[in-house]
This record gives structure tokens, C-alpha cells and sequence, in this order.
């Protein structure tokens, strides 16, 4: 590969000296002069340059306006710079290895700069250069693989929103453009039935293993007399079934919350997920569901239980993951109560506006996190955050 | 961690939070420990008295210790544990499993 070194000085002589210098030094490399910046940005927009040595002192534009302006643009950011520069002061130098500059040198050069000290300045810019165009490759290519896997995660989402007996709003935000949490919803044989799980761990393992869950909670309730406790029950089995875990703890574990809702009367079992809410629309009141369960994965002869509640019309069933409240902060796992709280002081909205009622309790959270941020992290959200609502509407038993 | 053998019991106190950023030198020092020891533990006690938050790769770390000592026919159990990590292991009804 052919390196470009674009050397800029406005006295011919000392470009030549420079070329010639590196020339005899480094193999595979060409060269490019600039007489000031205006030539160097000239240069810049035709040809992909790898090193550019820079004098500071240059009529029209000078290396300080040069560097600035490099240092400002996305497309010239990365290139190394080396400044080169009769001037000998120090603050002169220190303010541009502040601006970007990877390294310097004085003119005029000694024999030993020009034998040694700046060949290998150079080599090394360039060397660095090189990482960093691989790691940004790399990069790329790993953004571009979530944003695959991202989407592909989209597409399994619930696709429709408007089911016979339930208006379904849905809030989602993987932490890391793919997440462990998953939710789905679907009318099968005369119920509605939906799950709201959350895989331990986030990222693309865990999104993986969200895609299996969801096949799994599909497959489970094609069996007939399928109930809550025999989908969670039937997918635990099949996990012990399918993988093998050896004697690692790298298991295939998630919490879950399965509800099926058939005539009027909701189903469900819980494995592990925090509270659900259901907002009682005749009374206005929030009601806790308070059962919990173990989470699914954990043990090959796990038991779960079944419960029931009557649903009226306009009722609405809230479930969320712990992503939403858990900021990573001492305690905060019991931090759903403050969903409670935050879900009683805005009844009229889950009644009326679900999804403003979900935006904003997302938005509420996401202060607290801020706030909460001791790390000094820009992430708000440290875990996938999932947020499903199901909203009863009138006659809201399913007809076949 | 730290170890402590006494009459047959072998206690591991962990240092810090049971998170995922943690979890992974945990599991390495348990096997390491269980290892060690094999053969000279009849019980094996994790203390949480230090730890002041858990994630869900947490609790997965405690149930593979719970699963990898039982599964050699010792006991296990907890100690130390906060109001709001034994309420978390309530939740998900691990008390059943092992005392809190």
C-alpha cells in the first residue's frame, strides 16, 4: 500500500528537504507540497492523504487555521498531523498538540532529526493512522451488524396493535441496538395471549437468546389447553431439553410474565418480571399484581403458578421490564414501586393517552437515571427497557 | 472474595456489588475455591453483607453457585443479604431453594 505524506511549508527548499528525508527512510510512500493551508484543504478534497507535516508559520492560511480547521471536519479529523515550525517556544507547541497535532518538530533540523528523529515520527503517525482506519473499519462493520440485528428485532415485534378484544401500546429502547427484552402479543384460538420477558444480560448474546424465547412462548401455546403455567412450564423444559448447559452458569435465563385473556377473565403466571399494574377503569384505581415466580431457566423442575382476575371494559393491563427503574445504583431493583407511584399519579392518561402515559414514565425515568449518573456515563437507560400496555376494549370477549 | 473455612464450612464473602461487571472474577474464584476445598466442605455460605446491589446476571451467578455445591451434596445458603435483595429473591421465589 502506498502512503501519502502531504508536506506544507511555504518555502520550497524546506519541503524538498522534508521529502527527500522521508523518502530515503520509509518505504512505500509518495509525496504531495502544499505553499499554505489553502493548498493543503485543495489537496484534501481530491486525494486521501495519510500524514500531513505542517508548517505553522504560512501566508494565506496559516498551520494554527489549518489545524483548527482539520480538527473541526469529520472527513480530516483522523489524519495525524505533525507540526514543523521554526518556532521554538513552548506554548506555540503545546497549544497544537492540544489542538490534535500527534508530534512536532523544530527547524532547523539537526543530522540526528533528520536521520533518525523524524523518519520515525513519521513511521509512527503513520502506523497509528493505520490502527485507527482498522479499528474504525471494524467498527463500522460491527454498527452495521446490530443495526441488522436491530432490525431484524423490530420485525418481531407485535405487528399488529389492534386485536379484537385489546388495543395493545408498546414502548421498547434496547440499551445496545439490540436487547435481551422481548414482548409479544397474538390472538390464537379464541384468546389473546401476550409475554413480556427479559433475558439476563443485554446485548447481542442476549438478543439472541430473546429471538429463541419468543419462538418458544409461539410454539408453546399452539399445544391444545394451553395455559399460563403450562407455556412457562413447556418453555423451562425445553431449555433444559435443548441446550446444553454443562457445568457452567452460562444458562439461558430470563423472567417472564405470560397472560392470556379469554372472555373477560385474565390468566397469567409470573416468572420473576416486576409487578404488573392493572388500571381498574370503572374505579380508577391501580391494582398491584403481586405474585412472583422463579425465572425460567433457572431449575430443570421449576413450578409455577396459576392466577385469574376478572377484566372489565376500558381495564388496563401495564408490564414493564426492570431496565426502566434499575439504574445500576444500590437498591434500585425495588424501584418499581416508583412506576406505582408515578402510574397512580397518571391514571387519566393510561385510561386516555397510553401512550403518552408511556413516553412519559420513560421520560421520568430517564431523569432519574440522569441524576442518578455518578459514573459520569452518557447512558441514561444501562439495561434494554420494555414497555407493553393492553387496553380492554368493550364486549371484550374474543369471538372465534 | 474472601474465604473463610470454620468446622467444615466454607464461607465466601463477596467484596463488592453482585453485578454483571463483577460477576465474572466471582465465578472464578468460587471454582477455584471449590476446588480447593473439595472433599473438606460440608456447607458453603455466600455473604452479601458488603454487596449493596444485584442485577438479574447476579442472581444467575448465585443460583450456579447453589447449583454447582449442591449438585456435590453440600449445603448452601445465604447470609448478610439487605432487605430489598432478599425481597428480590422472594420475587423470583429462590427462598425456596436456599435460606436467606
Amino acid at each position: 500500500m502506498d502512503y501519502k505524506i502531504l508536506i506544507a511549508d511555504d518555502v520550497e527548499m524546506n519541503r524538498r528537504l522534508i521529502t527527500d528525508i522521508l523518502k530515503g527512510k520509509l518505504e512505500n510512500v509518495s509525496f504531495l507540497q502544499a505553499a499554505n493551508g489553502q493548498e493543503v484543504f485543495t489537496i484534501l478534497d481530491k486525494i486521501d492523504v495519510d500524514l500531513i507535516v505542517l508548517d505553522l508559520i504560512m501566508p494565506i492560511m496559516d498551520g494554527f487555521e489549518v489545524l483548527s480547521q482539520l480538527k473541526m471536519d469529520d472527513k480530516y479529523s483522523d489524519i495525524p498531523v505533525i507540526v514543523s515550525s521554526a518556532i521554538t517556544e513552548i506554548s506555540s507547541i503545546e497549544m497544537t498538540l492540544e489542538m490534535g497535532a500527534v508530534d512536532y518538530f523544530t527547524k532547523p533540523l539537526s543530522p540526528e532529526d533528520m536521520e533518525i528523529i523524524l523518519p520515525l515520527k513519521a513511521k509512527n503517525a503513520l502506523m497509528f493512522y493505520e490502527q485507527q482506519k482498522t479499528i474504525a473499519a471494524l467498527n463500522r462493520e460491527i454498527q452495521e451488524e446490530l443495526k441488522n440485528a436491530h432490525d431484524f428485532q423490530n420485525i418481531m415485534l407485535p405487528k399488529s396493535r389492534d386485536f379484537e378484544s385489546v388495543d395493545l401500546f408498546i414502548k421498547y429502547q434496547p440499551s445496545l441496538g439490540i436487547g435481551g427484552d422481548c414482548f409479544d402479543c397474538f390472538e390464537q384460538g379464541g384468546k389473546l395471549w401476550f409475554i413480556i420477558a427479559d433475558v439476563t444480560g443485554h446485548g447481542i448474546a442476549a438478543g439472541m437468546a430473546s429471538s429463541m424465547v419468543k419462538i418458544m412462548f409461539r410454539c408453546s401455546v399452539q399445544h391444545e389447553d394451553m395455559t399460563p403455567v403450562k407455556v412457562l412450564e413447556s418453555v423451562n423444559k425445553s431449555i433444559f431439553e435443548i441446550f446444553d448447559f454443562g457445568s457452567n452458569f452460562n444458562y439461558l435465563v430470563f423472567t417472564a410474565f405470560v397472560g392470556c385473556i379469554e372472555d373477560g377473565m385474565f390468566h397469567y403466571a409470573n416468572a420473576g418480571q416486576p409487578y404488573p399494574l392493572i388500571l381498574h377503569q370503572k374505579s380508577m384505581s391501580i391494582e398491584i399484581i403481586e405474585e412472583g415466580g422463579m425465572p425460567v431457566g433457572v431449575f430443570e423442575e421449576a413450578t409455577y403458578q396459576n392466577f385469574s382476575r376478572q377484566l372489565g371494559e376500558g381495564d388496563s393491563i401495564f408490564l414493564y421490564t426492570d431496565g426502566l427503574f434499575s439504574s445500576g445504583q444500590k437498591t434500585d431493583f425495588v424501584n418499581w414501586k416508583l412506576v406505582h407511584e408515578f402510574a397512580v399519579e397518571h391514571k387519566q392518561e393510561i385510561a386516555i393517552e397510553p401512550n403518552i402515559f408511556l413516553d412519559e414514565l420513560f421520560w421520568y425515568f430517564h431523569a432519574i437515571h440522569k441524576s442518578d449518573n455518578s459514573s459520569g456515563s452518557e447512558h441514561d437507560f444501562t439495561d434494554d427497557v420494555a414497555m407493553m400496555l393492553l387496553k380492554v376494549k368493550p364486549n371484550n370477549s374474543i369471538k372465534e | 472474595m474472601k474465604k473463610t473455612l470454620n468446622d467444615s464450612i466454607l464461607t465466601l464473602s463477596l467484596q463488592g456489588d453482585l453485578v454483571a461487571s463483577n460477576v465474572k472474577n466471582y465465578k472464578t474464584q468460587v471454582e477455584q475455591y471449590l476446588l480447593d476445598e473439595m472433599g473438606n466442605v460440608d456447607e458453603v455460605i455466600l455473604d452479601l453483607t458488603v454487596c449493596e446491589n444485584i442485577d438479574s446476571v447476579g442472581v444467575t451467578f448465585v443460583v450456579g453457585v447453589y447449583k454447582q455445591v449442591t449438585n456435590e451434596a453440600m449445603g448452601f445458603r445465604i447470609t448478610g443479604s439487605s432487605d430489598e435483595i432478599k425481597q428480590l429473591f422472594k420475587l423470583m421465589k429462590l427462598d425456596e431453594f436456599f435460606d436467606l
